[in-house]
Parts: C-alpha cells; sequence; structure tokens
C-alpha cells in the first residue's frame, strides 16, 4: 500500500473489498450485540421474577428469548 | 487420567461452565482484539496485491474468506461431536452447547458464500456460479438453517435437542463433499493453497494465518457468549441462576 488513496480505492477493486470487510463486521457485531442482550434479558427476567411475592410466584420459571431472538 | 475425567466431568456442570466461561471470556476477547488488529493491518494495508492471478487489491478478500469457510467447516464438525456427545453420554451441557454453535456457524457460512461471491464478480466475472464447491457450501448454510429451525418446532426442549442432533450428525457427509470438491470435481473454485506447498506466497501467508487465528478466538467467543445464554434459559429453575442474577453468589459475573 503506498498511499490513502490506494487504501480507499484498492485500485478499481474498493467497492468489492470494502464491502465484504464491512458485512463481517456487521455480521459479527450483530452477533455479538444480539448475544449480549439476551443474556441481559433473561437475567432481568430472573431478577424481577425473585423480587415477586412467594405467594405471587409461579410455580416453574419460564424465562423468554423472544425480544432477544432475533440474532440467534 | 482421573485428572482429565474430572475435568470433563465438571464442564459438565452448568453452573460450573458458566462460571469458568465468564472469566475466560474477556481474555479471549482481548486476545482476539489484538490479533484482529494486527490482522487488518496486514491485510488491508502492509501485504502486497497479488498479479499473477490479476486479483490485484481484491486478493484483501481472501484474508476474511478464508477463515470464515474454514470455520464454517469446522463448526459443523464440532458442532456433531457435541451432538454426539449429547446423545451417547447423555450429557445436557453439549447439547446446548450444539444450540450454541448453530448461529455461529450459520454467519461464517454465510460470510464464506458472501465473501466469495463478492470476490467472485471482479476476478472470475460472475457473482454465483453452481459449482460443486459452491453448491455445497450453500447446502452447509441450508443444514445450520435447518437445525436451527427443527430446534425450535419443538416445544419440548429435550426431543428438539435430540431431532437436531441427529439432523447435526447426518449432515456431516456434506463437510467431506464441500473439502474435497475442488478435487473430485473441476470446479471454477481454486484448488487448495495452504496445505499445498508452495501453491501460497509467503507475503500472502502472514495475514491470513493472523486472520484465521483471530477468527477461530473470535467464533470461540462469541460461542461461549451464546452457550452462557444458553445455559441460563435451560437451567432457569436452578437456584444459582436467582443467586447469578441477584449478585449474591461468592463467585459473581459481571455480564
Amino acid at each position: 500500500m503506498s498511499s490513502w488513496h490506494e487504501f480507499i480505492f484498492m485500485g478499481k477493486h474498493g467497492a468489492y473489498v470494502w464491502s465484504s470487510y464491512l458485512v463481517t463486521f456487521i455480521v459479527l457485531l450483530g452477533l455479538f450485540i444480539g448475544f449480549r442482550i439476551m443474556l441481559r434479558g433473561l437475567k432481568k427476567q430472573v431478577i424481577a421474577e425473585a423480587s415477586l411475592k412467594q405467594s405471587e410466584k409461579p410455580k416453574a420459571r419460564k424465562l423468554k428469548v423472544s425480544k432477544a431472538e432475533q440474532a440467534n | 487420567m482421573a485428572k482429565a475425567w474430572r475435568w470433563f466431568h465438571q464442564l459438565g456442570s452448568p453452573k460450573f461452565l458458566f462460571q469458568k466461561t465468564g472469566q475466560w471470556l474477556p481474555w479471549i476477547w482481548a486476545a482476539t482484539l489484538i490479533l484482529l488488529v494486527v490482522g487488518l493491518y496486514y491485510s488491508l494495508w502492509a501485504s502486497p496485491i497479488e498479479v499473477r492471478q490479476g486479483q490485484k487489491h481484491s486478493v484483501r478478500i481472501m484474508y476474511i474468506h478464508v477463515p470464515s469457510a474454514a470455520l464454517s467447516m469446522v463448526a459443523y464438525i464440532a458442532m456433531a461431536i457435541a451432538a454426539i456427545v449429547g446423545l451417547v453420554w447423555k450429557m445436557k451441557v453439549a447439547f446446548a452447547v450444539t444450540r450454541s454453535i448453530a448461529p455461529v456457524g450459520a454467519a461464517m457460512t454465510f460470510l464464506a458464500l458472501f465473501t466469495g461471491s463478492v470476490w467472485g464478480k471482479p476476478t472470475w466475472g460472475t457473482w454465483w456460479e453452481w459449482d460443486a464447491r459452491m453448491t455445497s457450501e450453500l447446502l452447509l448454510l441450508f443444514l445450520y438453517l435447518g437445525f436451527i429451525a427443527l430446534h425450535a418446532s419443538f416445544s419440548d426442549r429435550s426431543k428438539a435437542d435430540k431431532a437436531s442432533s441427529i439432523l447435526a450428525i447426518v449432515g456431516v457427509i456434506n463437510i467431506p463433499i464441500i473439502y474435497f470438491s475442488v478435487k473430485w470435481w473441476n470446479t471454477l473454485h481454486q484448488g487448495y493453497s495452504i496445505t499445498e506447498k508452495g501453491a501460497l506466497n509467503p507475503a500472502f501467508q502472514t495475514p491470513l494465518f493472523i486472520m484465521l487465528a483471530a477468527m477461530y478466538l473470535l467464533f470461540i467467543a462469541l460461542v461461549l457468549m451464546r452457550l452462557r445464554a444458553e445455559i441460563i434459559l435451560r437451567n432457569q429453575k436452578s437456584r444459582w441462576v436467582a443467586e447469578w442474577a441477584l449478585g449474591t453468589s461468592a463467585k459473581g459475573d459481571k455480564s
């Protein structure tokens, strides 16, 4: 690589190279954020349930991932 | 030997695995980021362009295409091994592992197909060709998606685990087909270059090997993140899960 101009345009293949790297970045970041939201969502549900009174507690816990599911 | 088995049994404990992965993840991410920074520096800046085949700068796509394609196959084999462990030894955590690998493996397969297609346009003059390598890799994507869909179609989790594990094991037949496709058939896709001596110029090896290591670590980190959520989902009735959420456990995890 000899110049910033070359770095950005990659000869005539800038669009190909950069779109590959960009899509890879977006997909992997999407997984990272999705999994993070998923675990945090589950944690919140467990906390919400633990704070319920003993009589209001459902017998079996049922966590839902529907909100965090889009990145599954 | 006894020690090794104890370790294996401990990993079978969801609580132990959840705690350990919580401790490992920051280190894995740190190593991943360091390797990624160095790898991207080499693959986007400090490596030469390809002239022999006339790829020019588009050779840089290879540095993400090859790792994601390799991982798409390795991940599937890992998923199938976990499925066998789950079915044979009735190890519940192994099923959680299969379910955690599937989405990340599917993403890697998609990226291999996408980057390959984007590379193919300037180099071969076509986005897509129904040749053996590409078709079998596309089938791999459908196997991953099929695994996820099949798992989601059962309301009973243990049935879902068993059915989707069988799909994972049967689907392994596709892996040698992908791997050997460039040898068995005349494909537009090029043959082996990493494992064949002299096929890959050393100047291209540095960025490729660093990116391979970075992507392997990134893959492991993502699978572990998904696995931690899966463990909580599957052990929601356990006392330690409530303790973890409320931050009262002795070895607390921040995430």
